[in-house]
């Protein structure tokens, strides 16, 4: 090993890396990014970009004085079936858009020893704020800016103080209607809810079922090949297996990365900004306050 | 209610005529209003001029277009994949058929081996997934223009066989050989033609389909029902139908009927020619070629299910594996790797 450092700060005034993959607890983003535009150097953050806004607003005012580049990592993004699915909304395949819900049951916490249960949900803020920002973000990428929100959280398990279940109902300006439900659930079987990890369009010509973590996605629309088969077709974009469900998402990871270091090299923007974290940030936000507050948010 | 199919007498002066004619016997086009997107399969499978026997006449392909535009404004694609002496952009070229791009605006040749390629899911009798080109997706009406020709190893070749040249890839294409009723049926239920056309102006008989003769048999052959028409088109040539064993698989599957049909403008009797097959010595050597291929590629697949059964049972052991999976799953894990085929 050429080079070792005990502090980020040290490693970040060396002189010696140009870009960073910054995955440190969400409350700690803020610090690390800021430190790494003070000293010119790139960052790839992981998601949500922050616990609030403030703080976002602080790592782009800093990403944007340095001049450097600034993408976080949603990774799902980069998915081929959600990027085809997004291609099909564009080129209006089911008409226009009315109803998506997205939907997504992952371990989460649960998944640790009981004893670690309480410290390891609070840690990921709960569960909207860890699942659900993946989907805010797939959301507003598909389908734009949204209006209004509107939001319930429970808690299943008593030590547990965060939302292990949330249903958010989403606004866009568009006019379209969005849910999104997420939950913690010790479900460890992936056929079994292979169906509860999906993102569901529905338009006025057809419909599009998209698997949350890839590969594939289901197609119908009334003038299509699948109106005249059984109804519903499950594709897979090309080179993706449909049995190796994760094959893809290790994929998408790569593209994350991929796309980072192109924006760096070439000096374009990346296909995640900053900026883009921040509003699913702020959706996520209005959701929790929505709750709070027993009433719906405003966007707008 | 009876499959109808219309014979109509063509040369190649009035294919355009014949074509038109056959199409009105049998209300052709009755399903065709509000359809936004049309495909048009010849069969092109060599870069060889319908006279000799090879390809669709372009000229019924014409006058398709023609009716349709006749009813509708909508896109028309004329599709096809690359064959193994040319490519279909290079086939399409030589036979004429850009031309018909330059007369008709919404017309486009669109070779397939070229798109985007999906893999769908279909759990069909022999592919658990299909590679098919994304513009066949959005493809809501398919018109299948097929060929008059004999087959070496499977009697005759029509509307159903020409469904082959939608696998997309060449080397897969030689692949399939031994399974070939159960692969036309998966082809032919995922693109099921709404209209099914054949050219039999020109026939080929012997070492059909591209080392054949030429032979003239001058019909043109029309039905909504695919195994119909083959059956018709076959019966004209002097084959039974019931002797074509993809034909009686299709029908077993609901893809169409070879008996209870109704045929209007010429009968049978009428046009009906004799072609000649090719030497029992070497059709029997093609069916133990066949049966080769089938056996040997049912034996890798055994022995792939084999070496995964060996690596599931000494990484978690069988009970662990019956925990994770009933036996209906594992049966079904164990069909799909032995006898499905991943396009």
């Amino acid at each position: 090993m050429k080079h070792a450092f005990e502090d980020y700060q040290e490693l970040l005034r060396s002189g010696l890396v140009q870009a960073v993959s910054v995955c440190v607890p969400t409350k700690l983003h803020s610090q690390v990014v800021v430190e790494a535009a003070k000293n010119g150097v790139h960052v790839l953050c992981e998601k949500p970009l922050a616990l609030d806004l403030e703080e976002a607003d602080k790592m782009l005012k800093a990403a944007s004085s340095a001049g450097i580049k600034l993408s976080v990592g949603y990774n799902l993004r980069f998915l081929p079936n959600h990027l085809k699915v997004k291609e099909y909304i564009e080129n209006s395949r089911i008409g226009k858009p009315i109803f998506a819900k997205a939907q997504l049951i992952a371990t989460g916490p649960y998944g640790v020893p009981d004893a670690q249960i309480a410290r390891e949900a609070e840690k990921r803020v709960g569960c909207l704020f860890d699942l659900g920002a993946h989907l805010a973000d797939l959301m507003i990428w598909m389908f734009g800016k949204p209006s209004y929100v509107s939001a319930y959280f429970s808690a299943h398990v008593p030590e547990v103080k965060v939302d292990d279940s949330a249903l958010t109902s989403i606004c866009f300006e568009s006019g379209l209607m969005g849910e999104i439900s997420v939950a913690w659930a010790p479900i460890f079987n992936y056929s079994a809810i292979e169906t509860s990890r999906q993102i569901q369009v529905t338009g006025t010509r057809g419909i599009l079922e998209s698997d949350i973590f890839g590969p594939s996605f289901q197609f119908y629309s009334t003038d299509s090949l699948s109106c005249k088969i059984k109804g519903k077709i499950k594709l897979t974009p090309g080179k993706f297996d449909p049995k190796i469900p994760f094959q893809a998402l290790s994929w998408s990871y790569k593209r994350e990365i991929d796309d980072f270091l192109e924006s760096v090299a070439r000096n374009k923007t990346p296909s995640i900004t900053g900026e883009d974290a921040r509003e699913s940030l702020r959706l996520i936000l209005a959701a929790y306050d929505s709750y709070r507050n027993k009433s719906t948010v405003s966007l707008s | 209610m009876r499959s109808l199919v219309s014979i109509v007498r063509a040369e190649e002066e009035t294919a355009k005529s014949a074509t038109q004619k056959s199409i009105e016997l049998i209300d052709g086009f009755s399903d065709l209003i509000g359809k936004k997107s049309i495909s048009i399969k010849p069969n092109l499978c060599r870069p060889c001029s319908s006279q000799a026997g090879y390809t669709t006449d372009p000229a019924i392909v014409e006058a398709v277009i023609e009716n349709i535009n006749r009813i509708s404004q909508c896109n028309i694609q004329v599709v096809e994949t690359n064959n193994s002496e040319a490519s279909a952009d290079e086939t399409f070229r030589r036979l004429g058929y850009l031309d018909l791009e330059k007369k008709y605006p919404n017309v486009k040749c669109n070779n397939l081996s070229k798109d985007e390629k999906l893999r769908v899911s279909l759990d069909g009798k022999i592919f658990r997934t299909l590679a098919v080109p994304e513009s066949m997706v959005f493809s809501d009406y398919i018109i299948n223009v097929a060929k008059l020709k004999m087959h070496a190893d499977y009697y005759y070749t029509g509307v159903l066989k020409n469904a082959y040249g939608f696998v997309l890839s060449r080397e897969r294409r030689l692949q399939y050989h031994g399974f070939m009723h159960e692969v036309l049926t998966d082809l032919n239920t995922f693109y099921k033609p709404d209209l099914s056309l054949i050219d039999g102006i020109m026939g080929m008989e012997g070492f059909g389909p591209v080392e054949g003769k030429p032979k003239h048999i001058g019909v043109v052959i029309a039905s909504k029902d695919p195994v119909a028409a083959d059956s018709v088109a076959a019966e004209i040539v002097g084959i039974k139908p019931s002797k074509i064993k993809y034909l009686r698989y299709a029908e077993k599957n609901g893809l169409g009927r070879i008996n209870d049909i109704e045929v209007v403008g010429c009968g049978i009797e009428e046009v009906r020619t004799k072609f000649d097959f090719i030497p029992l010595k070497w059709y029997l050597l093609g069916r133990i070629s066949m049966s080769l291929q089938r056996t040997s590629r049912r034996l890798s697949s055994l022995g792939r299910l084999l070496g995964l059964t060996r690596s599931a049972m000494s990484t978690i052991g069988y009970s662990e594996l019956r925990n994770r999976l009933s036996m209906s799953e594992m049966l079904r894990l164990a069909r799909n790797t032995a006898f499905r085929i991943e396009d």
